[in-house]
């Protein structure tokens, strides 16, 4: 850059000089043709002129220049001969005409080609300029974006890596990037994946999208998300071209959500269990107590005069039925308390609610609420945490029990499970209550954290509901039903069509 | 024999039967009194709360009726309101679950004193 920008001034001072010079020869070569009678064909050193003011560059000068020349050529022969011009002096003279004209000739012509050289040069520079600063552009946006570039030659798998993805693996520039360089910074548990990928390129697989870890030498573990394609399609392999995204904070952000989330389902799990507790005592004292009994009962036939070996058997039969009951009770409200992660399982629609109805039943009865339920079979299949679900059906009906309980007609609670008409692929579920009802003004701000109409209430269950059905692929939302009260419904994806996508 | 529940249904009746006594059993105080022969009973043994006529509400209702049986409450969870109000109205025990075999028996012998004086 710097030549070049003070070349115009250099070149403007050599054309002085060198103008200067060619006048001085043409003038000495003018002088010694003119009037010196020498036999030579003096005249074709003006070609040096010549040569010199093309040397500038310029046309017009030298095209001048030229002109000049034979005119000088011409005067000094006239001036230098009379009438009596031998033969040799017209060849010689012939000859000084001919050169001139033909370096002149000449030499614009390699001007024309020199111009357009540069022309193309400078044509070029700019090219190269604006790839530099393309290329600027796309490191600094690799760079904010932690996106890297790889590409890779196959069959013979050799690697250009951007400095994002040498950064991203943590390998200094002037290592040679290559599959085992790539696998050596895979985490030990994602290295299966890496080479999943890997051969999937090497057997021309059209798109590779893997996501898995690397664990760098300092222990650092990142999240990578790499997409790639093939570019070309020789028949001898080709070249796949990727992005391969440093995803670690989204990664990290949202495994956090989903722990809050959890903690939060948690915590709204065991308020519910608190507010059922006087229900669940019950349903496991109902069986305790017919042990007790079925036990008294027992003995007393055994303690007969004649002992009443059948009746004893029944009524034992009966107590092992009652401990089984009690401790089905048990073991599924422990699996409601229990702090755990989310554990997606293929579930029956119909059977989890019809389970969930079972477990709120005697709360339910309480409120003397008539359960009507509608349960599709066979029954739609989903994917889904079996707590969790259970969480927002028994979140649903509580709700609903509760907004009846003001209500002196009958209170009908309805629970059904069918296939959406909406969302086809989708299961439904929807709990239906004749209570108040929402109000327009609530319904808009019903799953917000913290909105409730209780007095006691702290507002987040149907928060969690809605996060809960989210985070399974579905949505919740509630309609004002023409008949009154409120209609509760969500939809999770049903298991079958996700086996069909994949 | 009245109660909501299978199971304290089926153990209450086979601790009855080695009493020595007949049993009818009934998921709910209106299943009850829809039933035909009221008369000749020795007792009625009902649960406190139930989905529907409470054990209270039945007592209230037997007395309306003039039926004069002794009745017998065993309950899991009972406020001392209950029971005062349950052995105001008359009833010979209000016993609480898990209800021994033992109590049962003292109880129910109590009531076939109480005929065989009668």
């Amino acid at each position: 850059m710097e030549t070049f920008q003070s070349a115009p001034r250099a070149v403007r001072h050599d054309t002085r000089i060198v103008s200067m010079l060619a006048a001085a020869i043409a003038l000495a070569v003018f002088l010694i043709d003119a009037l010196t009678p020498l036999d030579i064909a003096i005249a074709v050193l003006y070609v040096v002129v010549v040569l010199l003011i093309a040397s500038t560059g310029n046309r017009t000068a030298t095209v001048a220049t030229a002109w000049g020349c034979v005119i000088l050529t011409l005067v000094g022969f006239i001036l230098s001969h009379d009438e009596n011009v031998s033969g040799g002096a017209l060849a010689r003279c012939a000859v000084s005409l001919l050169a001139i004209g033909t370096t002149a000739v000449l030499s614009l012509r390699i001007q024309a080609t020199t111009m357009q050289r540069k022309r193309m040069e400078a044509e070029l520079q700019r090219q190269r300029d604006a790839l530099k600063r393309s290329e600027a552009f796309l490191l600094d946006a690799q760079r904010l974006s932690l996106t890297g570039s790889i590409a890779t030659r196959l069959p013979a798998g050799t690697m250009w890596w951007s400095d994002e993805a040498y950064r991203i693996f943590d390998y200094p520039r002037d290592m040679t990037p290559s599959i085992d360089a790539i696998l050596a910074r895979s985490h030990p548990d994602d290295i299966a994946i890496v080479r999943g990928a890997h051969e999937a390129a090497l057997s021309s697989v059209r798109d590779i999208d893997v996501e898995h870890r690397l664990l760098l030498p300092d222990g650092t573990v990142k999240h990578v998300h790499y997409v790639a394609h093939r570019a070309s399609s020789e028949n001898d392999g080709g070249e796949y071209v990727g992005a391969l995204m440093d995803v670690t904070e989204t990664k990290l952000a949202q495994e956090a959500l989903a722990r809050s989330t959890a903690e939060l389902a948690h915590v709204t799990r065991v308020t519910m269990l608190g507010e059922l507790a006087a229900s669940i005592a019950h349903e496991v004292t109902q069986p305790m107590a017919a042990i007790v009994t079925s036990g008294g009962a027992a003995l007393r036939w055994l303690n007969r005069a004649q002992p009443d070996i059948a009746e004893a058997q029944q009524s034992i039969a009966q107590m092992v039925r009652d401990a089984k009951r009690a401790s089905e009770v048990i073991a599924r409200i422990r699996a409601m308390a229990r702090k755990r992660d989310s554990q997606p399982a293929t579930l029956e629609v119909t059977e989890i609610v019809g389970e969930t109805i079972e477990l709120v039943r005697r709360e339910l009865a309480r409120h003397r609420v008539d359960v009507r339920a509608d349960l599709a079979t066979p029954s739609p299949t989903v994917r889904c945490d079996r707590v969790q679900l259970q969480q927002v059906l028994i979140n649903l009906m509580m709700n609903a029990a509760q907004a009846m309980s003001a209500v002196n007609g009958p209170r009908v609670l309805r629970v059904a499970t069918r296939e959406s008409d909406s969302d086809p692929g989708y299961a439904q579920i929807v709990v239906q209550d004749s209570g108040t009802g929402i109000s327009d003004e609530n319904a808009r701000r019903l799953f917000d954290a913290f909105f409730t109409t209780k007095a006691e209430g702290m507002g987040m269950g149907l928060s969690i509901c809605r996060s809960i059905i989210e985070a399974h692929g579905g949505r919740i939302w509630a309609e004002s039903p023409d008949e009154g009260g409120a209609r509760l419904l969500f939809v999770l994806p049903e298991n079958e069509r996700r086996d069909d996508e994949q | 024999m009245i109660d909501d529940d299978e199971s304290v249904r089926v153990a209450s009746s086979s601790l009855l039967r080695s009493l020595g006594w007949e049993v009818s059993l009934y998921a709910s105080a209106e299943t009850f009194l829809d039933a035909d022969p009221l008369d000749g009973l020795a007792c009625i043994i009902t649960d406190l709360n139930m989905p529907g006529m409470s054990g209270l509400q039945l007592q209230q209702r037997l007395h309306e009726l003039n039926l004069n049986v002794p009745v017998m409450f065993i309950t899991a969870f009972a406020s001392d309101a209950a029971r005062r109000q349950a052995l105001d109205g008359g009833a010979v025990c209000f016993l609480s679950k898990p209800v021994d075999g033992t109590a049962v028996a003292d109880c129910l012998e109590r009531i076939r004193q109480g005929f065989l004086k009668d």
